[in-house]
Parts: C-alpha cells; structure tokens; sequence
C-alpha cells in the first residue's frame, strides 16, 4: 500500500476510535473519510483472500448474518460489516477495520453485504470470492429504480473471476453473470405452490428473451417457482442444491445425490431461501455435513428482522417488513397469512426520514397484497403520515372500514390496540428499528397488565 | 365507457396498475380490456374511450415503441378524435421525437406529439410534486432516469418539485386529450378531482368508489406538500 493509503487507513481508524469514544458506531462515516481521502481506497487498501459478498433485494442482512455467525461456530475469524452499512463507505470502514495500524491483515476472512445499487463501486475494486446474490425484485423505487437496472448493475460490474451462488428459483437473478462460475441453489415444488401466480405483482410473465407468454410448472410467490418459454430455449436454471422437504422442524437437502437433513432456523419461506444460500456456501467451501449441521443448530435469525414474545397467551411478533419495499412487505403478510389463530396487524412502515419531513412515495402499498387478509385479522392499525393512504388501500382490497385504525403516531395508536387476539404482528421498516422496539415493548406492557388483571 | 390497459406486464412498476384496478371499480363489469404485450391493441377494432400505461424499465421502452410504430397512424387519429390517453411516469416518452439514451444513442419515438427525452443513467431524478391543473392542486412524486423537452403542449404547472426538466416551470404533456405525466403510480387514487375531470370527459359524472376517504388523504398530502420546502429525495 502506497502512503496514501495509510494516511485514509489511519485517519478513518482515528475517525472511528473518536465515534465510539462518543457513543456512536461509525460504520459509515469512519469509510466515507477514507474515501474522501483516497477515492480508490477500496481498490488499494491490503485486503484478505477470502471476501464473501452478499447482495440482493431482500435477505442481505439476514444471510450475511448466518454466514458470519457461522464462520465464527466453526472457527474462523472473520470482519464483517454485519451492522448493515453496505454502501462503499460501510465497506471501507469494514476494510480498514480488518486491518492493524500497520496494514497487516487480522483475519483472512471477510462477509460483507454489499447494496446492490453500489455494487458498481465496490465489487470491482474488491474482487470477491464469492457472491451470493439472494433475490431480485422491486424494491425502493427512488434508489433501486426497478429489478432489470439492478439486474445490468451487477451484471456489468461483477469481476469475471468471482464465482456466485444464485436463486436457481429467481427468473432475474438466475441470469446474472453467464460467464461466471455459477453455483445454483433452489426449492423443489412444494404442496403449497401454485400454477399461477396470485400475487399483484409477476414482473416475469413474458420470456426475457422472446417476450413469449411463460409456462409456470410452479410459482411460490411473484416471479419466484420454475418456468420455461414455449418458444425459444429460456427456462429455469436446475439447482445444484435443493431442498426437496420442509418439514416443521427440518428440510432436507439434496447436494452432490446426496439428502443431507438439517434444523429449519426459520419458517418463514424466505428464510429457507436464505438458510439454503448459506448451506450452499459452506458446502462449496468444503465443510463437512457434520460440521454445517451442528452449526445450522446453533444459529438463528437476527433479532431485528425477526423477535417473538410470548405475553400469557398472546404472542407478540415484531417482524421486518420494510416500507416502500412490496415484495418484502407481501413475504411477511403471506408468512402472517399462514399461522394460525386470530391477529392483530401494526403496519409502523413510514420510513423514518420521510416521516420526519411528513412525506413519502407510497405508491408501493398497491403491489401489497393485502387481498390475502383475511377474518383472521380482527384490526389492523396504520401508524405514520400515510396512515389515511392505507385506509383507501385497505378499502379497495375488500378489508371493512371499520376494522381499521389510522392515526398519525405511535402513541394516539396504541391507545385502540386490540388486545383480544392470539398474535399482535408489529410489522417495522429498516428505518424504524428502535421506534418499533418501543412500540413491542409498550405492547407487552400493556399485555402483561391485562393479564395481571 | 371503455378503458383499455395496455402491456400490464411491463407497464405496472410502481403501483401504476391501481389506476385501471381503481376505475374497475368505479365502472360496470366489462369495462376494462387488458391486452398484453403479444396481442394487438383493442383500440385498433373497438371503441375506446381511455387508454392507459404505466411506468416502463427503458429496455420496455424500447420494446413497446417498436411494438405501437406499426400502428402510428391509428394512434394519431385516435389522438386527434379526442380518445383520451393516459400514459404515466416516463411511459408518455415513447409519444416523443426521439429517447436520447445514455450512451448518446438516439432512438426514435414515435414521434406524435412535439418533444424529445433525455436519459440520464444512472443519476436518478426523484422529487415530491405539487403543481396546478387549471384550479386544482396536483399532488404526486416522479422518480426516474430522464427529463422531456418540450417548448409548449404542457399539462401542469409546478408549484413545487421538478416539472420536465430542472429549469421547466410546468410538468407532463397535453396535447387535446392526451395526458403524459411524469408522476407515477396510483395518481388517479391520490387526485380524486383530478380523476373526477378525467371520467367527466367522457359523461362519468357519478361520485368516486371511497371518494371521502381519497379526499381526506388528497387534502392531507396537500397541506403537507403546501408546508414542505424539500421536495427532492
């Protein structure tokens, strides 16, 4: 490394050690100096041999978390931006902080989620190992635009050499990078799929090549099952592992001919695309069955994406749904669909930068399907500035009036929860992470007082 | 009245498809024809009175002037007899001179009304919009990799936001009763006099499907755009 190099490496260390002197995590800010500093930090600065990259539209966090937790269970020590900053900046903090004050190297293993909008800044100059690429769908429109620019991002910016692991499920992301070494991971039908797709949103119905009408074999959700064009040769890449099972407790895995049984972390049906990406990794990597499974037993999901409470008979379940984001916000509201009993539903979605200057695009809550909820629901509770939208979009999926509260804060809308039902789901944004802690905790609050009564 | 939806399956981005599912339900069954990409228009053969897309990935752009090019003559007249036509976000490009794409490659539009649009890859263009169609206020926001150029043919005039183009003072094109907008997703849901204009157009005078409720959240984003000074994300 140049001189230049050290000086960013030493000022964005300084720059870190002064924020959490403060109190503050400095996952951001402490790279940004490197590379205001420097602009080619990120191509220049000593980096380890083994950098695994995630991205994708939904499940970065969350895979990023059980490969990290991972690698720590079986011994390897790794750095890794886990905290979520992802941009260029987060990556250079994540960088600098595998580095000593001298540039030599900590650990020779990095996990790093990479937003997949800047991949074009940060996948070139770290030249990566591996790429998981979870999913691609519609996301942020003011950042993301729409799945088939993301699509060319990553496409044009990933280095030749770096090998992905892909949604052989995804008709998006399955494409990407053709001349790469590709490995495929994928879910065989299972009894809940479906020949055609029920959701709003199917942004692949024509074939990407021909724009022929597509043949579904099956769909689990949006564009995501196993298709084929009647017309021409495009159809969906064949998994290389799959899950052939999801039992209640355990999936089994298909890999190399061989059936591999292992713990479910999760059961929400993203989570087992998330749980298989991760296996798929560690199998590649040459771990053993013995080794991946007693580690697969021993992690668990971040608690920010997903906490469960139990107050008396009442669960209380906090659940990262993102606002702005339909298909993430349709995965929780199919997943919540799905359990059992009677519900109460906190949609707490105003992305909280938007909320504090009292606006947002809320055109997203029109790909929602929220015609899926049904009389299980008993109340369903819209907080924040768009609160009186949801009423309207509610309304037009079929939802009666009066089962809907819409009130601007938290506080004026705890005062009408229902608390006389089996579950109260808080669904919160990325964004909302500790208004929704607050907002869980006052909900078991006032739960416990109801059964103390 | 007749509404055709054309190409749902690349024209429904950002919630765009609420608009033709919103006049569904204000309408009698069978009002709503969905014609996708592989089929040829309706309007071609049948009667209709309102003609809709939504927001286009520029790789559709592209697909769906190639896809209208051998029916230009059709359109115009069309145009020219007052059908309506409205083509929200960045779909109304196609009815241009020419798209200039990001590597400065000119494609050309269909070239129906007098304007031409700019790509501007990979910036992002994303803005609240508050303007004015004749006396009313027009709320919404515009997210997307171009501007359009135009020297008149405009539909709103901004109040706050960005129109056309940075410098423009006015949004979206008219041209008799075509309506191109920049503004995306559900806009007839968030403009309900707006809507009630359009429908009128065409002799729909009957009160909207939840109109107090649209009303309640129209004036609501209204008072807060009216506040606001930072339009752009």
């Amino acid at each position: 490394m140049n001189l230049r190099v050290y000086f960013s490496l030493w000022i964005s260390k300084l720059v870190l050690i002064i924020l959490k002197l403060l109190g503050r995590k400095g996952s951001f800010f402490a790279g940004k100096v490197a590379v205001f500093l420097f602009p080619n930090y990120l191509a220049k600065v000593n980096k380890c041999e083994h950098i695994i990259c995630v991205t994708g539209t939904n499940g970065k966090t969350t895979t990023t978390n059980l490969i990290a937790d991972s690698l720590e269970k079986l011994g390897i020590h790794i750095t890794s931006n886990r905290l979520g900053a992802n941009i260029d900046s987060g990556i250079a903090t994540a960088l600098s902080n595998n580095l000593n004050w001298l540039g030599k190297i900590k650990n020779n293993y990095m996990v790093l989620e990479v937003d997949e909008r800047f991949s074009r800044l940060i996948l070139p100059k770290i030249n990566p190992e591996y790429l998981i690429v979870t999913n691609l769908t519609r996301d942020t429109l003011r950042r993301n635009a729409h799945s088939d620019y993301i699509f060319s991002v990553i496409d044009t910016y990933t280095p030749k050499t770096t090998k992905l692991i892909l949604n052989a499920d995804d008709l998006c992301s399955s494409r990407l990078c053709q001349n790469n070494q590709r490995i495929f991971y994928g879910i065989d039908k299972q009894k809940n799929d479906v020949k055609t797709c029920k959701n709003i949103i199917n942004d692949y119905k024509l074939c990407p090549l021909c724009n022929s009408k597509l043949e579904y074999n099956y769909v689990r959700y949006h564009h995501i099952g196993n298709a084929y064009c009647p017309n021409c040769d495009f159809k969906s890449y064949e998994a290389d592992s799959r899950i052939l099972t999801i039992g209640d407790k355990e999936i089994i895995v298909l890999y190399k001919n061989i059936k591999y049984k292992f713990s479910k972390i999760n059961d929400a049906i993203f989570n087992i695309y998330n749980e298989l990406a991760l296996i798929t990794l560690l199998f590649d990597m040459g771990f053993s069955y013995e080794q991946v499974n007693k580690t697969i037993s021993e992690i668990k999901i971040v608690d920010t994406r997903y906490n469960l409470t139990k107050v008396g008979k009442t669960s209380v379940k906090k659940v990262m749904a993102k606002g702005q984001n339909s298909v993430a916000c349709c995965q929780v509201l199919d997943y919540i669909m799905k359990e059992k009993g009677t519900k109460t539903i906190i949609f707490d979605l105003d992305d909280y930068f938007d909320r504090y200057h009292n606006q947002e695009f809320e055109g997203w809550i029109y790909d929602v399907d929220f015609e899926f909820i049904d009389d299980s629901v008993k109340q369903i509770i819209a907080i924040g500035a768009r609160c009186y939208d949801f009423v309207v979009r509610l309304q037009l999926a079929g939802i009666k009036k009066d089962i809907i509260i819409a009130e601007t804060t938290e506080a004026k809308a705890l005062k009408k929860l229902n608390l006389d039902v089996d579950s109260i789901y808080i669904l919160i944004d990325t964004t909302t992470i500790d208004i929704g802690a607050k907002v869980e905790a006052k909900v078991i609050e006032m739960l416990r007082r109801k059964y103390e009564d | 009245m007749k509404i055709e939806y054309l190409f749902e399956e690349y024209s429904c981005l950002y919630g765009d498809q609420a608009n033709v599912t919103y006049l569904e339900k204000n309408l009698p069954k069978g009002s709503i024809f969905h014609t996708s990409f592989n089929d040829k228009p309706k309007f071609l053969t049948n009667k209709i009175d309102l003609i809709y897309m939504g927001s286009l990935s520029e790789i559709n752009q592209e697909k769906i002037i190639k896809k209208l090019l051998p029916f230009k003559k059709k359109i115009k007249e069309l145009i020219s007899n007052n059908t309506i036509f409205l083509f929200t976000g960045n779909s109304f490009e196609i009815f241009g001179k020419y798209i200039i794409k990001e590597n400065r490659e000119k494609i050309k539009g269909l070239g129906l009304i007098d304007f031409y649009s700019v790509r501007t890859i990979p910036t992002r263009y994303n803005s609240l919009y508050l303007g004015k169609f004749n006396d009313l206020n027009i709320v919404g926001y515009t997210s997307r990799f171009s501007f359009a150029y135009s020297d008149n043919n405009y539909l709103f005039q901004n109040t706050k936001g960005y129109g056309m183009n940075l410098k423009c003072k006015y949004e979206g094109i008219r041209y008799k009763n075509f309506f191109g907008t920049y503004l995306l997703g559900p806009i007839l849901i968030l403009n309900p006099y707006f809507t009630k204009y359009l429908l009128s157009l065409k002799g729909f005078n009957k009160p909207l499907l939840y109109e107090e409720d649209l009303i309640k959240a129209y004036d609501y984003r209204v008072y807060e755009l009216e506040t606001r000074n930072d339009m752009n994300h």
